[in-house]
């Protein structure tokens, strides 16, 4: 109960005493549907909760892949509900924890609704399951793990000549991680990288409705990490944009799939660190046009369009350069910006991490942009998550900076973005992993007031 | 025997002879009996002769008559005697009215009334024995009242004469003639015919009778009358004369001063301050003082100035005319100085400021503090370390000293009450900071919802909760300790200083003559209002007419 409503202000403590004293069940009113929420950690996610994002749609329902140190945690499920009240507690959090097999979970993950398990178990149609990492089924063999809600756990094969390095890193408990990167439907092509340990990067990719491992390689050696980051978008005509980053040398190289044929077409870079973090999505409002690549490097992040560059003719040498993009696939490029609350953009570790969401709901999607070193109110390591609403080609600005007001040095928000949904509108998901921490933002600066509902009021 | 046989000139002689032993006694008994000058005496004679007299005139028989008894045991002169018998008269105590009149013809057989007194013994002796006769019992019961009988009625020829009323003026008076020098034959004559001429010495004056003749000094007990005294040639000095009017229960002094061959004036100032200093001609004061109030003297007839001094009344300084003979009173009002004197003391050492000017310390054991200060109201203020202030209204009468114990009382001990001050203080002021920092926590917190950047968990909530919590706590245990402190400062079980104001004194006499006011003596013979008019209430008895050298008057 409220000893004096909340409009008087205990400025006039000296004036108020006479009459009443200060409230504290203010707080409990400021704090009632906070426009950031957190996730509950599952308690079998001992480390790195967060540290991998991943979003996902079963019929309609909102799902939050979260999963923890890659190759050494698990993975949990969350179920973002509608509207504005999330399940905080892990709808599932039994993934790849070695219950149903060994499982190195992979540095990103892929959601399938539905889908079919492998040949070994009679390509069975299965609901809600997740691409992990690597991992051997108890009842499979080596290869990709993949694990569903009703704990079927399979795996597909990696390609021959990294079968033997997966053998010893599951049966020696090496770690080993891998990249899973999907084109979105429901029964995707996946594209897999593997920048391995020791030796050479591989990546391949599953066809639709396959097992077979389908090998995507250069025409010459591929720079060290190579298949340290994939991304994978749909262009149409049952083609497949496929990119494979090698960041320590700052490439990020280019194929066109269709069915089993893939094509090499070419090497993008020249910048530190380009290809980083990968992402897709629609920047421009779906339509005739397929969803872009977003692409970071140490200091700016790059917005290309996929279409003419899924119509590049097939590269037979490696040039890693953006002179070689063709007109009008850069559409947009920008580096971070500042706010009166967040700033130090040159040590915000700026493009950590990437995501595409309709934060606004006006269907097109805005980049997101983990800076996980971002200072906020002055506080280094806070971290922050940098929103750009790039609605024409050539935006760059800087349109909104999330962040969780009570953060604290060392809690990186933004070593990992996802988009949620809340059936309207997505939700900016952010991960701090070194603190163990996933935050839902509902509010934006970019969300009018009629969809802001009673949490940004 | 017939008392007019006694006026004869034979009996003159035999008249001193039984009149010295009265004087003579009396002035034997005087050194012993009497302190004081001459004229001291005879005013404490007169004193009590007035006081008799307007005792009896009230009808208050019994004090008068004890009055007059008292006074003939002082001052055996037989006018006491005789107007205490007849005080027992009135009383128709015929016992002890016998007593008085026969001892009033026992040491005065000479008296000029002798055979009226005999006349009355004898009519009051038969009123006894009436009224024995009648209630079989004692001899002082109720009678008809009786005056004096004639010298007819004597109890020799025939029955007793009835007893006569005794009016206002049947008081007899002492008349004390003396002359200068003494010695000196003289003669007093009574007017027995109103009509009568004045009397003219040498020739035979009809309507006037001689009733004694003796030497100076000498005194009489008269009636009411009028009467003349002649001062026979004696040695190489003339005749000297004067007309005496004889009041009741008066005192009338004459002295002749046969070198001059005029009777000297006599003088009496009265005040509304008795005792008060007379000094008669020297206003300097270089003489002893003339006497203190009421004093009567003989002075020289002509001009006097008459100073009168009290302390705590102003000086009065008059001029008396007064004439050969003339017997004149001059009553006084003084009035009183326009400031007073604060006589100061208290149960402990203190400061003392009267108006909000300093007066000075009073110090235990020491005297008290005495300051003037002008009549009327004043705002007395006292003050002690570790005692409670006075504050009050005193009012100082003028002329007096008015003397003022003040009772300090200790401070209540609020060290209590300071502690709770203090720590309530405190606590609001905890409170004031817990709830500024509640505050801007809240605020901090608000702004960030609004910016969307609050989460559900924040560590500030917890913390401004409880500063929340504690504000009201501290602010709520504040007031309640500054809610006792109040009351403990307006505790104060102890009773506030106070002041004793006494009765106002007198100032001090330096003469030892501690003046007493009373109220102005109504002049005899003066109708009362008269007294009552005059502001100065200045009264000259009137001198009826003289002739020869003498003068009379009367006071």
């Amino acid at each position: 109960m409220a000893l004096v409503p909340r409009a008087v202000s205990c400025r006039v403590a000296l004036l108020a005493l006479a009459a009443s004293g200060c409230s504290w069940s203010r707080f409990g009113d400021v704090t009632e549907d906070t426009p950031v929420v957190r996730l509950e950690r599952p308690e079998n996610m001992t480390s790195g909760f967060g540290d991998v994002l991943a979003s996902g749609n079963l019929d309609g329902r909102s799902l939050l892949l979260v999963g923890g140190e890659p190759g050494a945690s698990a993975a949990a499920l969350f179920d973002m509900g509608r509207g504005e009240t999330p399940n905080l507690d892990a709808v599932d959090s039994h993934f790849c924890n070695n219950a149903q097999g060994k499982c190195f979970l992979g540095s990103s993950m892929v959601y399938l609704p539905h889908t079919v398990t492998s040949a070994e178990q009679d390509h069975r149609p299965v609901d809600s399951c997740i691409a992990l990492g690597l991992g051997k089924p108890n009842f499979g063999d080596y290869g990709v793990f993949f694990e569903c809600q009703d704990q079927t756990a399979y795996s597909r094969p990696v390609i021959e000549s990294y079968l033997s390095d997966v053998k010893f890193a599951l049966d020696h408990d090496q770690n080993e991680t891998i990249a899973v990167a999907g084109d979105g439907a429901d029964d995707p092509v996946l594209l897999v990288g593997a920048p391995a340990a020791l030796g050479a990067g591989r990546a391949w990719y599953y066809a639709a409705g396959t097992d077979e491992p389908i090998e995507l390689k250069p025409p010459q050696k591929a720079a060290d990490g190579y298949g340290l980051r994939v991304a994978a978008v749909s262009v149409g005509a049952g083609r497949t944009l496929m990119a494979v980053a090698a960041p320590n040398a700052g490439e990020l190289h280019l194929f066109r799939t269709e069915g089993a044929v893939a094509t090499y077409l070419g090497c993008l870079g020249g910048t530190p660190g380009f290809g980083r973090t990968l992402a897709t999505g629609y920047v421009n409002a779906p339509g005739s046009a397929p969803p872009e690549l977003v692409v970071a490097d140490h200091d700016a992040v790059f917005v290309l369009e996929t279409a003419p560059l899924a119509a590049l003719p097939a590269a037979t040498s490696i040039s890693c350069t953006l002179a070689a993009l063709p007109p009008e696939t850069l559409r947009n490029s920008f580096g971070c910006g500042s706010t009166k609350d967040t700033g130090d953009c040159s040590a915000s570790d700026f493009g950590a991490a990437l995501a595409v969401a309709d934060v606004d709901g006006d269907q097109d999607g805005e980049v997101l942009v983990g800076a996980p070193q971002m200072a906020v109110y002055g506080t280094h390591g806070v971290g922050a998550i940098l929103v750009y609403d790039l609605d024409s080609p050539g935006d760059g600005a800087l349109s909104d900076v999330r962040f969780v007001a009570s953060g604290q040095s060392g809690d990186a928000l933004g070593g990992s973005v996802a988009a949620g949904s809340n059936g309207s509108r997505d939700i900016i998901v952010g991960g701090a992993p070194k603190s163990g921490q996933v935050s839902l933002h509902y509010c934006s600066s970019l969300v009018s007031p009629a969809l802001g509902g009673t949490r940004c009021e | 025997m017939r008392p007019g046989i006694l006026f004869g000139r034979r009996v003159w002689v035999l008249m001193l002879a039984l009149a010295a032993p009265s004087i003579l006694g009396i002035a034997r008994v005087a050194p012993a009996q009497i302190a004081g000058t001459n004229a001291q005496r005879m005013e404490a004679i007169r004193q009590r002769m007035e006081q008799g007299q307007g005792l009896y005139v009230a009808k208050s028989y019994q004090a008068a008559a004890q009055v007059f008894e008292d006074g003939y045991a002082t001052y055996p002169y037989s006018a006491f005697l005789f107007n205490a018998g007849v005080c027992y008269q009135k009383l128709s105590l015929y016992d002890r009215a016998l007593a008085k009149f026969r001892e009033y013809l026992r040491v005065d057989p000479n008296a000029p009334d002798v055979s009226r007194v005999l006349d009355r013994v004898q009519a009051l002796e038969a009123a006894a024995a009436a009224a024995v006769a009648a209630d079989g019992g004692a001899l002082d019961v109720a009678a008809p009242d009786a005056g004096e009988a004639t010298d007819a009625a004597a109890p020799d020829a025939g029955p007793p004469p009835p007893l006569g009323p005794d009016d206002e003026q049947a008081m007899k008076s002492l008349v004390v003639v003396e002359t200068e020098p003494p010695g000196a034959p003289l003669k007093m004559y009574q007017r027995t015919s109103p009509t009568a001429a004045a009397f003219v010495a040498g020739v035979a004056n009809a309507g006037w009778t001689e009733v004694a003749a003796t030497q100076s000094p000498a005194n009489f007990t008269l009636a009411v009358g009028r009467y003349h005294v002649v001062v026979d040639k004696f040695r190489d000095y003339n005749l000297s004369q004067t007309d005496i009017d004889v009041q009741a229960g008066h005192v009338h002094q004459f002295k002749a001063n046969l070198s001059q061959g005029e009777f000297m004036a006599f003088l009496r100032v009265a005040a509304n301050v008795e005792g008060a200093h007379l000094y008669l001609d020297d206003k300097e004061k270089k003489r002893p003082e003339w006497g203190v109030t009421p004093h009567g003297e003989l002075v020289p007839a002509g001009a006097h100035a008459v100073m009168i001094e009290a302390p705590g009344f102003k000086p009065f300084t008059t001029n008396v005319e007064v004439n050969h003979g003339e017997q004149r009173e001059v009553t006084v009002t003084m009035s009183r100085v326009d400031y007073g004197i604060v006589r100061f003391h208290s149960n402990t050492d203190v400061s003392i400021s009267l108006d909000g000017e300093p007066k000075g310390d009073f110090r235990m054991g020491s005297a008290p503090l005495e300051f003037k200060a002008q009549a009327g109201a004043h705002q007395l203020a006292v003050t002690s370390i570790g005692r409670k202030d006075l504050e009050g209204t005193i009012e100082v009468p003028p002329g007096q000293v008015l003397p003022v114990h003040a009772t300090m009382i200790q401070k209540y001990p609020r060290g209590g009450a300071w502690m709770e001050a203090v720590c309530g203080v405190v606590l609001i002021g905890g409170g004031v900071v817990a709830g500024t920092l509640s505050n801007h926590i809240h605020d901090e917190m608000q702004a960030d919802r609004e910016a969307g950047t609050l989460e559900a968990t924040d560590s500030r909530k917890t913390a401004g909760t409880w500063l929340a919590v504690g504000a009201d706590v501290a602010f709520a245990g504040g007031a309640v300790l500054l809610g006792l402190a109040t009351y403990n400062f307006v505790k104060d079980p102890l009773p506030p200083s106070s002041t004793q104001i006494d009765k106002p004194s007198e100032f001090d006499d330096p003469g030892k003559a501690r003046p007493t006011a009373r109220a102005p003596l109504r002049p005899r013979g003066l109708p009362e209002r008269r007294a009552e008019k005059s502001p100065l209430r200045l009264h000259v008895g009137g001198a009826p007419a003289g002739t020869g050298i003498g003068l009379g008057a009367r006071f």
